[in-house]
């Protein structure tokens, strides 16, 4: 059997660790070194399954980001003095963008300072796209609470939809042929018969879903008020973060009401949906650990002053999947024997 | 278990009358066929019982329907669950998830049984099905035999006491029809279930019934033994067709029964020749299609694995093989419609990729799995004005042959409310308008009932009458029988064996049709010619 890999919460839980603290670090080596261990845990702990290939093409992501961060930052910039490089040509502004230059002088100080944000970004970047790599997509979908169940759903069956939509484009196309004709614009031609194709095929999921009890335990008051404090508690965490990045007072406050909300609400929309989960992932002490790493990564940088000691523990930290990550093979199926 | 009083169904804007008034029961264990023609309302009896009729489709019930007690007027499909398991007609169109082990475990969820229970019923569930070995499978790679199991394992997990299925074979082939047909009669002698199936295919699920609801399309059914019911039925089987004719008491309704009766009719036939089917000199005609090793490829798969074959004018040629075999592969090819990977199909000496517009289509006429693609007017007449111009033939062409095909049609009714062999036939008219050297039909029967089936027979034969020539994909044995002079057999992407149909179909015993299993060593394929040839004598 394949090998149990980490609750997907627990690789989004690491990735957003690195994120928060690469945005939070101004050193380049700290920087640097975030980059390295992330690359070292996706490269030691991914699978060969399609989702993996989100770190590739976030490195690409980052790159182009890293670039333009750098073209930018070269070309158009506030003045910073120092020792001046080279010399671009300037272009005149209006008074009322005071402050704000197109070309003039690129001092060396100038450039570390734009590389360092670039690589920021870049971190950020490959962060997020670690964190997708590892994680498994759907088993994400599977754990989210019950509540968030139906959304998970839709978006499995919305996966599947897509390449039945597409040979379904294709039946189309070549039923047209079949019939001689060739009109190059036919748009009802095409789209009539996939409509209702599609109409078709959602009637009968419908009615497969709901003669295989789909919904069958929901109570919908108690969903509907769980909903409600769930928003409320998006709008207070999305507060909160935007205030923590804005460095504004009260980001604390803000976030913990909204971590608060929305423990509330998920206890209360669960309680009202009695669904069961088949093979729930399993949350062990590894992901405890990593979940922990997370939290002392982000204390780390937030109140500690930047130090060579400091560095060395934000890079031994962030590889820390690397100790805990299992490697015994799926224990829940011996539980069931 | 189940009981039907005074029901009567209504769909508003139809304004006629599905059922009036039905009244009957069905006791526990009991293994229930639905048969009537094509339209007329199979599939909306079994939706009555699990109450999809009306909680999901609309239409006015009246009367009331139990099941183990419980009335559907009170509970909705997904509070009887526990109760009641129905399968769709393309169960692939009902899959939620994307594997074989969670799809099954899907509705266990929603009822909110515990983890270690789901976790046992799906073991016992995927080894009751023979299921195990798909279990990590994504759906989308299933043939169709291993959805129509996935689907009702789905099903099982919830334990029902009455399962519920629609037109479970249509689109298998013979082997894994019989496949998920003895799995039903295990269900029903091992578990005790109650299993109610609407199905067209009466020569593969006659053998298994207890009793059968005829129903008549006039509001009434009909409910009784097997072989009551057959007695008075107009479409019935070649094995009751056979025993009718020769007035065997009791009626047979399988082949071991009918083998036992048949032994004077034996006999007698022994000094018989079967006559001789029509079948052209085909070295003597002109090719209509020339297929030379043809290698087709889906990304790593061979799908045709080097084909060779020939089709002369006036040749009915049918090609059978099991689902995935290639032989929609082999009939897309001939049209330009599946990319070749190599070697050549010429279509009249002309390769068929080249062919394109009028050129096409009056060398052939193409009619595709499903038919449908082809409609896209708003009612039968435009459809059949569309294909006047497509065809460039003068207006009214295609309708004068839609009338020939259906005298009864009306030419305002959209096409989509049809029934299925309505619907065939406006395809077929519509691809007849260019008058086609060459007809390709792609699983024609699939949802036909008998006089659909005996109509589609007529036009075939007239057709090669004409010289023209027809090649037809299909797991139908018994059309085979009726109407093709050669038989092409693929396996794997490669012909194992072309001959007359005579030979293959009496050389393989799962595909051979049932008057050739009776009359065997008889070379007999077919209850027509048995007829004609004791008439002649």
């Amino acid at each position: 059997m394949n090998q149990r890999s980490l609750h997907p919460f627990a690789w989004w839980a690491w990735g957003i660790g690195i994120a928060v603290t690469a945005s939070q670090t101004p050193g380049t080596l700290a920087l640097i070194l975030l980059c390295i261990g992330a690359a070292m845990v996706v490269y030691s702990k991914k699978s060969d399954q399609p989702w993996a290939k989100a770190f590739a093409i976030g490195v690409r992501l980052g790159l182009i980001a890293f670039l333009i961060r750098m073209i930018i930052g070269v070309i158009l910039s506030v003045p910073i003095p120092g020792n001046t490089l080279f010399t671009l040509p300037t272009i005149p502004l209006p008074d009322w963008m005071a402050g704000i230059r197109i070309g003039g002088p690129v001092t060396s100080e100038r450039l570390a300072i734009t590389a360092t944000e670039g690589l920021t970004f870049f971190t950020l970047i490959l962060a997020i796209s670690a964190a997708s790599a590892l994680a498994n997509p759907k088993q994400g979908l599977r754990a989210l609470p019950g509540v968030m169940h139906q959304a998970g759903v839709a978006l499995i069956i919305s996966t599947t939809l897509i390449p039945h939509f597409v040979t379904s484009i294709q039946r189309v196309k070549q039923a047209r042929r079949l019939r001689g004709d060739q009109q190059r614009i036919a748009f009802r031609k095409i789209a009539v018969p996939i409509f209702e194709d599609s109409l078709q095929r959602a009637i009968n999921l419908g009615s497969a879903m709901e003669s295989r009890g789909y919904g069958f335990n929901d109570s919908s008051t108690g969903r509907r008020f769980g909903s409600q404090i769930l928003l409320s508690s998006v709008v207070a965490i999305t507060i909160g973060v935007s205030l923590f990045l804005a460095a504004i007072e009260g980001a604390a406050i803000a976030f913990g009401f909204g971590i608060i909300l929305l423990a509330t609400g998920l206890f209360v929309a669960n309680k009202s949906t009695k669904r069961t989960r088949y093979r729930p992932q399993i949350w062990e002490r590894a992901e405890w650990v990593v979940v922990a790493t997370s939290i002392a990564l982000i204390s780390l940088v937030l109140y500690e002053n930047q130090s060579i000691f400091n560095t060395l523990s934000i890079f031994i930290l962030a590889i820390s999947p690397l100790f805990v990550a299992p490697k015994e093979s799926l224990k829940i199926r011996e539980v069931a024997h | 278990m189940i009981s039907f009083n005074q029901v009567s169904l209504i769909y508003p804007q139809a304004q006629k009358t599905i059922f009036n008034e039905l009244t009957f029961s069905v006791p526990e264990g009991e293994l229930l066929l639905i048969m009537g023609q094509t339209g007329s309302g199979k599939s909306s009896l079994l939706k009555l019982i699990n109450g999809l009729v009306p909680h999901h489709t609309g239409g006015i019930l009246s009367g009331e329907i139990t099941v183990a007690g419980r009335s559907t007027r009170m509970h909705r499909p997904r509070e009887l669950v526990d109760l009641i398991g129905i399968v769709g007609q393309s169960p692939a169109e009902g899959f939620v998830t994307d594997t074989v082990e969670e799809e099954i475990a899907f509705g266990m969820e929603s009822l909110g049984i515990p983890s270690e229970v789901m976790r046992k019923r799906v073991e016992e569930t995927l080894d009751l099905l023979g299921l195990a070995q798909l279990r990590n499978r994504p759906l989308a790679t299933l043939s169709g035999g291993e959805a129509q199991r996935v689907a009702i394992a789905a099903v099982l997990t919830m334990h029902p006491k009455v399962l519920l299925l629609d037109e479970p074979t249509s689109a298998l082939d013979p082997i894994a029809a019989e496949e998920v047909l003895s799995i039903l009669a295990r269900l029903v002698h091992d578990l005790g279930l109650t299993i109610i199936i609407a199905e067209h295919r009466l020569e593969r699920v006659l053998q298994f019934v207890d009793r059968i609801i005829h129903v008549l399309g006039d509001g009434q059914v009909r409910i009784g033994l097997p072989e009551e019911i057959m007695a008075q039925s107009q479409s019935a089987p070649p094995v009751v067709l056979l025993g009718k004719d020769q007035e065997w008491n009791p009626l047979p309704l399988t082949v071991r029964d009918a083998r036992r009766l048949a032994e004077p009719l034996r006999e007698k036939l022994a000094d018989l020749t079967p006559p001789i089917r029509k079948s052209p000199e085909i070295k003597s005609l002109p090719l209509i299609l020339e297929i030379k090793k043809l290698m087709v490829q889906y990304e790593k798969n061979l799908a045709l694995k080097g084909i060779d074959f020939e089709v002369s004018q006036g040749e009915i040629v049918a090609i059978m093989g099991r689902n995935g075999a290639g032989k929609s592969s082999l009939l897309g090819s001939t049209v330009g419609i599946t990319p070749i990977k190599s070697g050549q199909v010429l279509l009249n000496g002309k390769p068929a990729g080249e062919l394109k517009g009028k050129s096409l289509i009056s060398l052939v006429g193409f009619v595709p799995q499903e038919a449908t693609d082809l409609l896209y007017g708003e009612s039968v007449l435009q459809e059949c004005t569309f294909a006047d111009r497509d065809s460039q033939v003068t207006p009214g062409t295609t309708y004068k042959i839609l009338s020939q095909l259906l005298p009864d049609i009306s030419e305002i009714a959209h096409p989509r409310d049809l029934s299925e062999g309505q619907r065939l036939c406006l395809v077929l008219a519509i691809v007849l308008a260019a008058a086609p050297k060459l007809l390709i039909l792609d699983e024609p029967t699939r949802g036909l009932d008998y006089s659909a089936k005996l109509r589609l027979i007529k036009i075939l034969r007239a057709m090669a009458d004409e010289g023209r020539s027809v090649i037809l994909a299909t797991h139908d044995v018994e059309l085979v029988a009726e109407v093709a002079t050669r038989v092409i057999f693929l396996a794997e992407g490669e012909k194992i064996a072309d001959g007359s149909t005579l030979e293959i179909l009496t050389s393989s015993p799962a595909f051979a049709p049932q008057i050739s299993k009776i009359l065997a060593p008889g070379k007999w394929l077919t209850f027509s010619e048995i007829t004609s040839a004791l008439e002649q004598s």
